[in-house]
């Protein structure tokens, strides 16, 4: 039998995955013209009044985001032939991503808390996995602290698993009827750990040490997201709790506040764009704060598409300049990657809300809606404000990238000949810029009608075409703008990594110390020697009086058992 | 600077090194090569205004005021190449042969006994694989 050349597992996963994309594709389009859902139940075990069931939920959400991670999975897979042409173990990196889009699915299909645990689980696991993958230092620390923060969420799901077994099933949607807040809480704050919100967002630029393909796929499109659909699906139970809003309001706007800003400091190339896909997840965060989940559903899809494209662009550009990520190392890509130029700009404009690329349809509603809804003067100018930032850091990066002089190696070549890339690139060109057009069609029913006067309207498209042109003034005539504070994603990296490290380590400490004292005395040790002691003098028979009790114990006993 | 100083420094070392520093920090700042010519020219011209000073404590007084005005200008994040320590890439791709698991003391090897002796018998029908295929091997080549 020919041996199978090493670039075949990802082109015959990649046709799989088109294969999967097109059938889901057909039965969306079923789906969406009837306007059904289908649901499927199998009870796998019934305690009492407990029932553990696997269901299968078909409907319009989970086959939209299900065909998107599809296609973003193919164009993906294409990018990975060039990408990691040279890799030793493409054969386990293919499979750790197909186990990650395998667990994105079941999350995405089966709404029971428990089948949502399984899914969770393995998008946590896959994605520690990814990012370990070249095994240096910089990943094993990347990787650590990624683990480490989704195990919080995954330890809170299962609290909340555990809390749920009083309501006797785990279902999705039986779930919204009167559940009591600290089970919606602790599925809230698990969703804020997947979602990277801000007590929990150091992880996600970390997580750039993962090769490219799965930045593309996992940290930008498809992991992160799964937070915020999760949020999406339980919408209805969380509208009912005290204060959901507005915390979801102001843990969107401070996230998304702090990832521009820092994305504006940042100048590596992929941690720029991990800060940007934050602060979009800031604002679905934000657009569910102001009710409205389809809309934030909406922005969730046409921002995978472009995200995916934006960093597949990076990755052929990182790749060509010998693995220099450091964008001050990189310039005038626009004449030596002509075509990588050309639709990173359009990933970038679509990030930006051009009007009628994608992000325009999505990004423009959430930012009316918002201006439509009741919130104080104060937060919508920081919301302007931290969405504005989106054009200040996409023209940074396209300044110091695309259109500065040559900065790199003489030796390099960068160019466009990948082929397959090419494929990629055009799939998710389209999506980025027809989506957002296509997803208004189909969502333009349940989306509310604004109506604004005129200078509301125009003042999103204002204020991101002047901050655009603020940063191009100083990125073109004072130096690189920097900033510690934001650097460091306003300390966050050293607080929750060095601070919570050094606390608990001192915590472990006292338990150990603990756990060999006063613990090793009360349960095992203690119970031993108790025990002995306690055999020894039952075994005496000098001891009068232990014996006189045992004996007028036992008398009790079998009166009591005698007058039953 | 960035090391830990072990070794005496002469003033004029220490001065080569702050010259060194505060470009390689302008060069941060200034990617572009013009604009990173035009500042280090600007810097160059500041070392050599007090090249000429000959009184000691003078020049030292200079000397820390320098090193102390690049302490509170220091960017941040410092250019780093891809590959070099420090860079994105650095110890990226390691490819360990499997022959590397032959070398281990028979004291590491005691730590997977299982694994190990799974091997051996691995190896064995390897050989026995290839000399069915292949044929055995000529004498002189052994």
């Amino acid at each position: 039998m020919k041996k199978w050349n090493k670039l075949t597992y990802p082109l015959m996963t990649a046709i799989l995955l088109m294969t999967m994309f097109l059938i889901t594709q057909m039965y969306n389009i079923y789906i969406i013209e009837t306007q059904t859902a289908v649901i499927k139940e199998w009870e796998l075990l019934s305690i009492k009044s407990m029932m553990i069931n696997v269901t299968l939920l078909l409907d319009k959400t989970s086959m939209i985001f299900s065909s998107t991670i599809l296609l973003i999975s193919f164009s993906v897979m294409l990018f990975t032939t060039s990408y990691m042409a040279t890799d030793q173990n493409i054969k386990y990196f293919i499979m750790t991503v197909v186990t990650f889009i395998a667990s994105m699915n079941a999350l995405i299909f089966f709404p029971n808390l428990i089948t949502i645990l399984l899914g969770w689980d393995g998008l946590g696991l896959s994605s520690y996995l990814l990012v370990l993958y070249y095994m240096n230092e910089k990943a094993m620390n990347a990787a650590m602290l990624t683990a480490l923060t989704n195990r919080i969420g995954d330890a809170l799901l299962i609290m909340a698993v555990a809390w749920t077994m009083m309501k006797g099933n785990w279902n999705m949607f039986l779930l919204t009827l009167q559940s009591p807040s600290f089970i919606m809480m602790s599925i809230m704050l698990a969703a804020m750990t997947k979602s990277a919100q801000l007590p929990f967002s150091a992880w996600l630029p970390a997580a750039m040490a993962a090769p490219t393909p799965v930045s593309a796929l996992v940290h930008s499109s498809t992991l992160v997201t799964a937070g915020i659909y999760l949020l999406i699906r339980f919408f209805p139970s969380f509208n009912m709790l005290k204060n959901f809003s507005m915390l979801m309001m102001i843990t969107g706007i401070m996230t998304c506040l702090m990832a521009s800003m820092s994305a504006c400091m940042e100048n590596d190339l992929k941690k720029m764009i991990a800060l940007s896909t934050l602060s979009q997840l800031g604002v679905m965060m934000m657009c569910l704060g102001a009710n409205q989940p389809q809309l934030a559903f909406f922005h969730l899809i046409t921002h995978a598409l472009f995200k995916a494209l934006l960093f597949i662009c990076a990755g052929n550009i990182i790749h060509s300049n010998f693995n220099n990520q450091d964008m001050r190392m990189i310039g005038n890509m626009s004449q030596s990657m002509p075509l990588t130029t050309a639709t990173l700009n359009i990933a970038n404009m679509s990030l930006c809300g051009l009007p009628f690329m994608a992000g325009f349809y999505s990004k423009d509603l959430i930012i009316e809606t918002l201006m439509h809804t009741n919130v104080p003067l104060m937060t919508m100018m920081l919301m302007l404000l931290s969405v504005s930032l989106t054009s200040a850091y996409s023209m940074k990066l396209a300044m110091l990238t695309l259109w500065s002089p040559v900065k790199g190696s003489a030796m390099q070549n960068p160019n466009d000949q990948s082929k397959l890339s090419l494929i990629s690139y055009v799939t998710l060109t389209t999506g980025a810029i027809t989506s957002g057009a296509s997803m208004n069609w189909f969502f333009s029913p349940q989306l509310m009608d604004l109506t604004l006067p005129i200078y509301l309207k125009l003042m999103t498209i204002t204020i991101i075409t002047f901050m655009g042109m603020m940063m191009w003034m100083v990125m073109k005539y004072h130096q690189i703008p920097q900033n510690h504070f934001l650097t460091t994603m306003w300390f966050l990296t050293f607080i929750t990594t060095f601070h919570i490290n050094k606390k608990s380590s001192k915590l472990m400490k006292t338990m150990q110390y603990n756990e060999n004292t006063w613990m090793e005395k009360i349960s095992g040790m203690g119970m031993k020697s108790l025990m002995k002691k306690n055999t020894q003098l039952s075994q005496s028979s000098t001891n009068m009086s232990w014996t006189m009790t045992m004996t007028s114990m036992m008398l009790i006993m079998m009166i009591t058992i005698m007058n039953l | 600077m960035t090391s830990l100083t072990t070794t005496i420094l002469s003033h004029k070392q220490r001065v080569c090194a702050l010259y060194k520093e505060a470009a390689r920090n302008l060069q941060s700042m200034y990617p572009e090569r013009h604009r990173f010519r035009y500042h280090v020219v600007l810097l160059r011209d500041r070392f050599d205004q007090n090249a000429h000073i000959t009184d000691v404590r003078e020049a030292k007084k200079i000397l820390v005021e320098g090193e102390k005005e690049l302490w509170e200008k220091h960017y941040p994040s410092r250019i780093r190449f891809g590959e070099s320590p420090g860079g994105a890439a650095f110890n990226r791709t390691k490819y360990i042969p499997d022959w590397v698991l032959d070398t281990w003391h028979p004291y590491e090897k005691a730590a997977f006994p299982e694994y190990f002796a799974r091997r051996e018998i691995r190896k064995k029908e390897y050989l026995e694989r290839w000399e069915n295929k292949y044929g055995q091997k000529a004498a002189e080549e052994v």
